[in-house]
């Protein structure tokens, strides 16, 4: 075999065999999807499937050992996701991986033995075409059949293969080399049509060619980073070319390009326009070089400078807001790790442009490829991970890992290494993973195409029935099952898909039936779901049912299915076996399924024993009804058992009864649904015929008549009732007969119940509510029979005690009769009021006060019933309507309002009868306990001026009812109270520290620190710290007010009395630290050294600590003593210093000229008198001089000028400058004799200083003042 | 209308006439003790009892609430919170226009429990039943152990008016009925009660019980 493959080869290139299908190669007729099938090229005896490959990719194994189960050994490792929707990418079936073996094969052949080179660039349309390292180019058809091979390049020493690129038709192939030539090859024979040395800038390579979409029309891109359009002519039989620089890349070099190909003959971009889209590093383009060259858009697209441009356009359906729909170009750009998306609309001649939208991924990209109109396939830079992206949620579907693939780079092209690297250093870096010819996508199929270094690889999206024939070959049936479902729900708007979808999933339900002969309970759950959710349940009986070697898995997923309301009828079969099964599990779950279920589908006769056994009522009155039609056997049969039940506390199956009677009576079924229309008034007249019977069907003798509704009441007067009342508000009871059956129910009641009889009561009680109800909302006539009976109940002076809620709806039915004026022809409203008043309905009697206006006892009713709420909202609505004698009846009710809630009324009386407070309080008068407790409320709120004797009669209240507190109220109502009346009270209840307080408050010290002394001295060990504590800062506060004597005897007293007992010792301390201040320390110490002496035994030491205390604080105090004088000493310096240094400083004068005489300063004035006057004044701030005798002519004149009798306002202390107006204080201007200075020269001072600075009088320090 | 001062606007004896009534079966569900008499007695009778007992089968009341021209005659099934009492509410369910799910906020059991009660509405009361959750005892916050927002999450999740309410400061109280009413349907028929007089009535009374129609 392999000397047949060496020939042929060589016999391609040498060009004698083109196309020649004799070869082995060429015997491989592949089918693209069919890779793995059959027949392989690899030199193996067994057949390896596809996964067998990846595996072999992956971990090397030996093929051999490669088989099936070792396969499904694999899956099994895969952990089973259930929330499968959520993770869809998880499932690694949308991706299908293939490698192209034919391809491959001649890759490696190639390159071993024509020494062709690694590959180095890929073309895919409905052929492919290899170019290798090497300048050899290989081309084969859809099959993988070795057409031609092209050594053209190769033989011109143009080096490496950089780009390819088939025409829209498949007849011409262009090749770019790295060494810049580029040649047309027709696809059929492998001929060279044209070869073009000279298209692109010369000494640069080729980056990039491409057929756009005018057939005579190419455009490509050389390393300098140039597009140059290639339009190739045929003129009288010779081919030629013009080429053109579209696109210089000196303002910056073009990355790449794509050219927008539109397969749609209707759509406007297909025939009228040439469109391009270009990539330089900085940004991209949209270029229109048809009908002419034009930028229709162009953006910014940054990103990390190692990283290229990416371009990929396809046609999209796009549903735009207003729901309109239209299939677009929609191209997409990518640098880095940033996707943007722009969509080009043709509307009106205009070609627009529109941002959709930019997706930020996690990563650096290096390939973007669109795979078909809703995926986006992004390869990661940095480990060769490529990621599905579904355009539309952003959400990546899955990855795959490629780097064992070894993706090659174009970067020697990008680096220009065969033009000698002439090109810039930007698209060098950028170029390092430059994959734009040997990664490529291909729109016939939606496949991206992957050149290995001596190998292709295919990557295509798996359609829904592709991943599931996918998943099943793999036995992944529950994910194929989740699958399955999401693509039938998919397609529900759909209905032809619908169809075809079901039919698939039927197929795959046959492929899994197949496939788990073995083990049939394995993804039971899945399966079922799917046929639930496609609504194919007949096929769950069938052979799915057969095959089972044990049903619990099955029954109990079925169980869950019909709980859930998604299964209501199921084969008879398994519907016997699931009652069978639950029957000796779960009964609750048996009566749930009997109860969802149909009835049709039940063995009848082993669900009724079934229930009957296991006492499920529900069930059976279901199963009753539903299936035997009969509503009235249940209650027969039921009704006479409720009080056995009843007695052990089981309620259940009355409660069911009465639900279910309630249910028929308003004509709905049980436990849901309705009773079918035609039985309606049949199933009411049989229940209301059992309810009503007077014997039961097999009742004895001495039976009471009307069992069935004696044994109701018997259970449960009140829901019996309640069912009653339920179902007459039905529409049948209210006809004529309705009427009349309610009449005879209501008399049957009557007769079962019994007014006077001692147990019956309470339900007589129910049953007169239930009565007075019918009478008010008018369904039952106010007969006398009713109304005595009623009346009865309602006047009764309840002997028994009642509860609460007996007692609300007795005053409810009550009421109800009154509303309706049953009442009025029995009785006068006087009358009722009385029997309101009698039986404590209050909120009747309130009623009826109403009705006769008389307002005056209607906040009585109220305090009765005590139900403050509504009578503050009654007090606060009718507050000003004077006939309803509010405050009357407030004045009146005051002690219970203040009871009840004093809080509410208080505030209420502040608000509204601030006036009226006085009176208020006389009421209260008798009452002390009401009438502190209404001060307090009054005293709190503050803002009520209160009589000082209503203070003292509040005190004496408190000091009753909470001495605790008057301390207290004495302190923060200071005020308010007589002293010398507080002083008194106190005495006589023996507050002693409110008396303390009050005597210290008035002024007899003496007096208040006795008597805290005497507390002192009674305190028990306990409270005598906090005590002395009081008394010594009593001290404190007093010892100012006091004199000398005084104060030394107190604070004296109190040393003894602490230092007396021992317990105190812990706070002698602080005590002859406060008392130091304002004692004698001699005295103070002496005092110590006595009690020392009298206290006997104690040391020295008790009180050392004292005296090392004083002495401390001395030191402490004589250092203080001498750091405040030096710090003053030092101020005192530091000024002194200071004036000292501004008498010294030097003062400038500008001018030699008095401002006012312009004199020269030197002349001496000469109309002056010669004495004190001969002197010059200089304002230190200006630095304007004048002579002295000067200012003062002028200040004279200007006082004269003024008013002589007014006094001058001028500050004699202040100076006026009159050259500049500057006002200041006179220390600040300068006197000197005229005498006593000398000039320095101008010369004198220049010779120092070079400066030109003004004039300076230099003045001699000694002759200042 | 002078008498209506009050947010909830119960109707007094003397109220006025209205335009139109409607009339709507209300059922109060919760467990027990959380304070659904409480709060019926409340907006019935304007009462608070710190000791109530607890309900023995369901209580009936009825109160009015305005609402602009229309009066809303609430007919209230007040239901017992206890457990053996659980089994009769479908009958009073079945067929009631809303429903007052409550709960104690002090008892996180009595929310879970809240939660059955409104799952089973949906499932099997009528489909278009209104369902308001109150979570009642709301002047005891400090010992509160359901939060408010979790609650209102879960109510805005299923659909449900949401209110905490305190029948014993009457906070909300008629609020939660109020706004019942409003999202009751008033213009089409008026409840279960759309009863037809007989004509053969006696004393032939017309006044009180009008329907829409």
């Amino acid at each position: 075999m392999d000397s047949l493959k060496a020939p042929s080869l060589t016999s391609l290139i040498s060009g004698t065999d083109r196309g020649s299908s004799d070869s082995l190669l060429g015997s491989l007729n592949l089918d693209l999807d069919e890779i793995d099938d059959d027949l392989s090229i690899l030199p193996v005896a067994e057949l390896p499937s596809l996964d067998a490959i990846m595996n072999e990719i992956d971990s090397d194994l030996d093929i051999d050992s490669i088989n099936s189960s070792n396969i499904l050994a694999d899956n099994k490792r895969t952990s089973y996701t259930p929330t499968f929707n959520d993770e869809k990418h998880q499932s690694g079936s949308i991706l299908r991986h293939v490698i192209f073996q034919g391809v491959t094969a001649q890759i490696s052949s190639a390159s071993e033995r024509i020494e062709a080179g690694y590959a180095s660039a890929v073309c895919v349309s409905r052929m492919i075409a290899i170019g290798t390292s090497h300048g050899f180019i290989l081309s084969f058809d859809g099959g993988q059949t070795l057409k031609w091979c092209c050594s053209e390049g190769q033989k011109k020493h143009q080096g490496a293969v950089s780009a390819l690129s088939f025409n829209v038709d498949d007849t011409r192939l262009l090749a770019g080399f790295s060494r810049g030539a580029i040649l047309m090859i027709n696809t059929q024979t492998g001929d060279v049509l044209r070869t073009l040395l000279d298209a692109i800038s010369p000494n640069a390579g080729v980056l990039a060619i491409k057929w756009t979409s005018r057939p005579t029309l190419a455009l490509s891109l050389d390393t300098g980073g140039c597009v140059w359009s290639l339009s190739f002519t045929r003129r009288m039989g010779v081919r030629g070319c013009d080429s053109r620089c579209l696109f210089s890349g000196a303002r910056g070099e073009v990355c790449t390009f794509e050219p927008l190909i539109v397969n749609d003959e209707s759509h406007p971009f297909q025939n009228n326009y040439t469109l391009v889209a270009l990539a330089t590093l900085s940004k991209f383009f949209i270029l229109m070089i048809r009908p002419r060259l034009k930028v229709i858009k162009y953006h910014m697209l940054s990103g990390p400078a190692d990283s290229l441009p990416l371009l990929s356009w396809q046609m999209v359906l796009i549903q735009s807001a207003d729901s309109s729909r239209s299939v677009d170009p929609v191209l997409a750009t990518a640098r880095g790790s940033s996707l943007y998306f722009h969509q080009l609309t043709y509307h009106n001649g205009r070609i627009n442009v529109t941002f959709l939208r930019q997706i930020t991924l996690g990563y650096n990209i290096v390939s973007l490829h669109w795979l078909g109109s809703k995926n986006i396939a992004c390869i990661e830079r940095d480990t060769e991970t490529l990621h599905l992206i579904d355009v539309r949620t952003n959400r990546e579907l899955e990855s795959t890992d490629l780097s064992s693939l070894g993706i090659i780079y174009s970067s020697a092209q990008f680096k220009g290494i065969a033009t000698g690297g002439n090109v810039s250093k930007a698209l060098a870096l950028a170029g390092t993973f430059a994959c734009y010819s040997t990664i490529v996508s291909n729109d016939y199929n939606s496949t991206l195409y992957i050149l290995g270094k001596k190998s292709l690889h295919g990557i295509s999206v798996r359609s829904w029935s592709d991943r599931l024939s996918y998943l099943t070959a793999k036995k992944q049936w529950a994910e194929a099952f989740d699958l399955a479902i999401d693509g039938y729900e998919s397609t529900v708007n759909k209905p032809r898909r619908h169809i075809i979808t079901k039919e698939r999933i039927l197929q795959l339900f046959d492929d899994y039936l197949n496939g788990t002969n073995r083990c049939p309970e394995l993804y039971l759950e899945s399966a079922i779901k799917c046929l639930i959710v496609i609504d194919r349940h007949d096929l769950l009986w069938q052979e799915l049912w057969d095959r089972l070697y044990s049903q619990e898995v099955y029954l109990n997923i079925l169980t869950q299915h019909i709980l859930n309301d998604k299964l209501t009828l199921i084969s008879p079969t398994v519907s016997q076996a699931l009652l069978d099964y639950w029957s000796k599990s779960s009964i609750e779950k048996l009566e749930a399924l009997i109860l969802k279920l149909e009835w049709p589908c039940l063995d009848l006769h082993q669900a009724l024993s079934l229930v009957k056994n296991f006492q499920l009522y529900k069930a059976l009155m279901h199963l009753n009804t539903k299936a035997l039609n009969d509503y009235a056997m249940s209650l027969v049969e039921l009704i006479p058992l409720i009080n056995e039940n009843n007695e052990f506390g089981d309620r259940t199956l009355g409660n069911n009864i009465l639900v279910y009677i309630s249910s028929c009576l308003a004509g709905r079924g049980y436990p849901t649904g309705e009773i079918p229309e035609n039985m309606l008034s049949n199933v009411k007249h049989e229940i209301m015929r059992i309810l009503t019977a007077q014997h039961s069907k097999d009742g004895t003798d001495n039976e009471l008549p009307y069992p069935y509704l004696r044994e109701l009441l018997k259970f449960d007067t009140r829901e019996t009732l309640n069912v009653l009342s339920l179902a007459f508000m039905e529409r049948e009871f209210s006809t004529e007969l309705g009427f009349s059956q309610r009449q005879r129910i209501i008399n049957i009641l009557l007769d079962i119940i019994k007014a006077d009889d001692k147990d019956d009561n309470q339900k007589f009680g129910i049953l007169c509510n239930f009565m007075s109800q019918q009478i008010t909302t008018q369904h039952l006539p106010d007969s006398a029979t009713y109304l005595t009976q009623i009346i009865n109940y309602i006047t009764r002076e309840d002997a028994l005690q009642i509860t609460s809620r007996q007692h609300i709806e007795k005053e409810q039915t009550f009421m109800n009769l009154l509303e309706t004026n049953t009442l009025t022809s029995r009785f006068t409203f006087e009358e009722m009021l009385e029997i309101a008043n009698a039986t404590k309905c209050y909120s009747v009697a309130r009623y009826i006060l109403e009705k006769l206006k008389k307002y005056e006892k209607i906040v009585e009713t109220f305090v009765l019933s005590k139900n403050d709420h509504e009578l503050f909202r009654y007090i606060m609505e009718y507050k000003n309507c004077d006939d309803r004698k509010i405050f009357q009846q407030i004045l009146q009710h005051f002690q219970s309002l203040l009871e009840m809630n004093c809080d509410k009324i208080s505030k209420f009386i502040i608000e509204f009868y601030p006036i009226c407070i006085p009176q208020f309080l006389q009421n209260t008068i008798d009452v002390p306990k009401l009438n502190y407790v209404f001060l307090q409320e009054l005293i709190n709120n503050g803002t009520v001026a209160l009589d000082s004797n209503e203070y003292d009669k509040y005190l004496n209240l408190l000091s009753d009812y909470n001495p605790e507190n008057v301390l207290e109220f004495l302190q923060n109502q200071n005020h308010l109270y007589d002293i010398d009346y507080a002083l008194n009270l106190c005495e006589q209840r023996n507050l002693t520290s409110s008396m303390i307080y009050l005597y210290e408050k008035k002024c007899d010290y003496k007096t208040a620190f006795t008597l805290s002394m005497e507390c002192l001295k009674e305190s028990p060990e306990s409270t005598a710290e906090a005590q002395a504590l009081k008394v010594c800062s009593m001290c404190v506060r007093i010892s100012n007010n006091l004199n000398d004597a005084d104060r030394e005897t107190y604070w004296f007293e109190l040393i003894k009395a602490v230092l007396s007992r021992n317990y105190l010792s812990s706070i002698v301390k602080q005590v002859l630290h406060l008392s130091s201040s304002y004692v004698d320390l001699t005295k103070l110490v002496q005092l110590i050294m006595q009690n020392d002496v009298q206290g006997s035994a104690k040391s020295f030491g008790d009180i050392k600590h004292i005296l090392i205390g004083m002495l401390t604080n001395f030191e402490y105090e004589s250092l203080l003593l001498k750091t405040t004088q030096n710090i003053l000493g030092r101020d005192l310096h530091t000024k002194l210093v200071k004036e000292k240094q501004q008498a010294e400083a030097g003062i400038y004068c500008k001018f030699l000229k008095c401002s006012i005489c312009k004199r020269k300063l030197s002349d001496s004035v000469t109309n002056a008198s010669q004495n004190d006057n001969n002197q010059i004044k200089i304002f230190s701030i200006c630095g304007h001089s004048i002579h002295n005798s000067c200012y003062e002519k002028s200040q004279d004149e200007c006082t004269n000028e003024i008013e002589s009798e007014e006094p001058c306002d001028k500050d004699l202390n202040k100076l006026q400058c009159s050259e500049c107006g500057i006002i200041i204080n006179e220390i600040d201007s300068i006197y000197l004799s005229k005498t006593n200075w000398s000039l320095i020269s101008k010369n004198d001072m220049n010779i120092d200083l070079m400066l030109k600075a003004p004039t300076r009088l230099g003045l001699n320090n000694k002759l200042l003042s | 209308m002078a008498n209506n001062q009050r947010g909830g606007g119960i109707q007094r004896p003397n109220g006025a006439t209205q335009n139109k009534i409607c009339q709507f079966k209300l059922v109060l569900l919760g467990e027990s003790a959380v304070g659904k008499s409480s709060l019926v007695l409340r907006f019935v009778k304007g009462q608070f009892h710190e000791y109530q007992e607890s309900t023995i089968g369901a209580a009936f009341l009825t109160q009015t609430v305005h609402i602009e021209e229309t009066a809303v005659k609430f007919e209230i099934w007040d239901t017992a919170g206890q457990e053996r009492y659980h089994s009769l509410a479908p009958m009073y369910y079945r067929g009631a226009q809303a429903a007052i799910v409550v709960y104690d906020i002090q008892n996180q059991d009595s929310f879970v429990r809240a939660q059955t009660w409104v799952k089973e509405l949906q499932r099997q009361a009528s489909p278009n039943i209104v369902i308001a959750l109150a979570g009642n005892k709301a002047d005891l916050a400090a010992s509160r152990a359901v939060d408010y927002e979790e609650a209102k999450q879960y109510a805005d999740e299923n659909g449900l008016l949401f209110m905490e309410t305190s029948a014993k400061t009457a906070v909300n109280v008629n609020e939660i009925f109020l706004a019942i009413a409003k999202k009751l349907p008033k213009n089409e028929g008026t409840g279960p009660q759309q009863n037809i007089r007989p004509s053969g009535n006696e004393t032939n009374r017309t006044s009180g019980n009008c329907c829409s129609k």
